[in-house]
């Protein structure tokens, strides 16, 4: 077994390198996309954000309870659309107990984005991930027509945890989505369907109804889960001002958004999935906004970069 | 300061704050609605509000949940709400709910039942038709998920129909509004059948709604205002007798 894991990490370096050069010599690097805007090598984003959880038990005296985060992170751009990035938990309230209530690492990965005839865009990422896992992912999206595109994610994973001491697990799970995302332009709304097994080892489907406002998603999903649980809720995604940002070097901003998801059934372990990204939201998706412009990312954009004040000093 | 003087002072600041998006109610659980009784009003697409309401004990079904030592409760709700498109409002509310004291808990309000509600208006008002709203409270509970053949702890559930026509006369809005409303459980059946209100809406303050309504066994009364473009408050007599009120925070997404 350890033999495999580590035949399947060398795969997975592997296939991005494969991958990139693939990029090359396709020359999609080569166009407009190449250089999101947001995301100019070199750069460092520094950013706060808040992190709100809430569960339904009345069995502490009280309503339900809350968990509040702070979420310091750090983005790092490189060339190449490789990417550092990171952050950390600091819980402001903690009514969840003892193995939510340490300052400590969420997520540190690094990942590299990468688009094929402005149809496909994938990302490939390594590094410890939400929800507790580490281990190597990679996700894609394959726009079929302005309308629909196929998505999907793989990924290998173990436990990592350092809310209550360090833990670990071997890498071992395989985890795995797929499905159509449908976007309807006059009504700026996106119908997501995606099934396959979710994190906690969960075989399920997940419906989604989105719409998308000026800064702000609004989504009702409903999940199925093999371990025969049926869920409904709604999530929103609020966009989080300024949206003009500085093009300094290094700048320090809030996090790009602030998100909430509520279950009718709080169970925790069920339709989840994590993410790789620290600042990963329903409306921003997987990749840059000009990586692959399709379905919200044909709206107008959340954030733009203020004029870099020191250039366009030095034109003439 | 004459006292004409600082009638006109008061005036003036309030039909300044008051800004051409007009209240259409708040009811307890965040909807549109009258007080007690729905209305096929709908909101403007992409807005949407949180609100917090204080309801009295008349409003709250006749169930054993809504009985402390012996006697019905007040109690508040907290409800979000969106109308994502100008034919569809969507709501999820939370209502405390007290509770008798165990080894875990002191009692008080210390539990919650929580439910969504949705309304789609699949007529809009014309010059002679009356708009059309089919709407379903609480209709989507834990059992349903479950595959339970009970209602769960479904204690608002109802499904009704509304249709609302208004009626203009030298800018002052009068709203007629009839519904027919479903409640299943028997805890609920006074407010079932035939349910209707008037609304009026002055001339020179658009932003202000006074409403009358027969919820199916009593004659409530309210008033609700929107101030700053933003805020919505809202304050009624259940039959006469028991006050509720509540405000929200209303935005508009676009």
């Amino acid at each position: 077994m350890p033999r495999c894991r580590a035949i399947l990490a060398i795969i997975f370096a592997l296939l991005a390198v494969a991958l990139a050069r693939a990029e090359e010599a396709d020359g999609t690097a080569a166009t407009a996309a190449a250089v999101d805007p947001m995301a100019r090598p070199g750069t460092v984003d520094i950013f706060l954000g808040l992190d709100f959880n809430y569960r339904d038990i009345y069995l502490h005296g009280r309503p339900g309870d809350i968990l509040l985060n702070l979420t310091p992170g750090v983005r790092w751009y490189l060339p190449h659309r490789w990417e550092i990035a990171g952050r950390a938990l600091v819980p402001i309230v903690n009514q969840f107990g003892k193995g939510y209530g340490r300052v400590r690492l969420d997520m540190a990965s690094i990942s590299r984005q990468m688009a094929f005839r402005n149809r496909l865009a994938l990302k490939l990422s390594a590094g410890l991930f939400s929800l507790n896992r580490y281990g190597f992912d990679a996700r894609a999206r394959y726009a079929l027509s302005p309308v629909v595109a196929l998505d999907g994610q793989i990924g290998f994973t173990g436990f990592c945890s350092m809310a209550d001491g360090w833990s670990a697990s071997k890498l071992g799970r395989l985890t795995f989505l797929a499905g159509p995302d449908f976007w309807i332009a006059p009504w700026a709304s996106e119908i997501r369907l995606r099934g396959g097994r979710f994190v906690y080892g969960d075989y399920g489907a997940l419906l989604e109804a989105m719409r998308h406002f000026r800064h702000v998603t609004v989504a009702a999903f409903g999940s199925w889960s093999s371990a025969d649980e049926w869920n409904a809720g709604f999530k929103i995604t609020i966009m989080l001002p300024p949206y003009r940002r500085s093009a300094r070097r290094v700048n320090f901003r809030p996090a790009s958004a602030f998100k909430f998801t509520y279950r009718n059934d709080a169970n925790p372990y069920l339709n989840r999935q994590y993410n790789t990204d620290p600042e990963e939201n329903d409306r921003s998706g997987w990749f840059y906004p000009s990586l692959l412009p399709w379905g919200p990312q044909t709206m107008p954009p959340d954030f733009t970069r203020k004029p870099d004040a020191r250039k366009e000093g030095a034109q003439p | 300061m004459t006292l004409t003087t600082l009638r006109a002072l008061i005036i003036t600041l309030l039909t300044a704050t008051l800004l051409p998006l007009a209240a259409r109610a708040q009811q307890y659980s965040g909807m549109n609605g009258l007080i007690q009784t729905p209305s096929a009003e709908m909101d403007p697409a992409g807005q949407a509000r949180i609100s917090l309401h204080f309801i009295n004990h008349d409003i709250t079904p006749n169930q054993d949940l809504w009985y402390y030592e012996g006697e019905k409760y007040p109690t508040g709700t907290l409800s979000l709400s969106l109308t994502p498109f100008s034919w569809i409002q969507a709501g999820y509310t939370v209502t405390l709910m007290k509770h008798a004291a165990t080894a875990d808990s002191h009692g008080g309000y210390d539990r919650k039942d929580r439910y969504f509600s949705l309304r789609l208006r699949p007529l809009r008002e014309g010059r002679y038709n009356p708009a059309i709203v089919i709407g379903a409270v609480d209709f989507l509970s834990s059992a349903t998920l479950h595959h339970e053949h009970t209602d769960g702890n479904a204690l608002w559930r109802n499904f009704y129909i509304a249709a609302t026509k208004h009626i203009s006369i030298h800018r002052h809005t009068l709203g007629l509004t009839a519904a027919y409303r479903y409640y299943p459980a028997d805890y609920n059946h006074r407010w079932r059948g035939i349910t209707g209100g008037i609304t009026y809406r002055p001339a020179p303050l658009p932003n202000l709604r006074a409403i009358a309504e027969w919820n199916g066994s009593a004659l409530n009364l309210g008033i609700d205002i929107l101030l700053f473009r933003h805020l919505l408050i809202q304050a009624s007599l259940g039959d006469f007798r028991y006050p509720s009120a509540g405000l929200a925070y209303t935005v508009n997404l676009f």
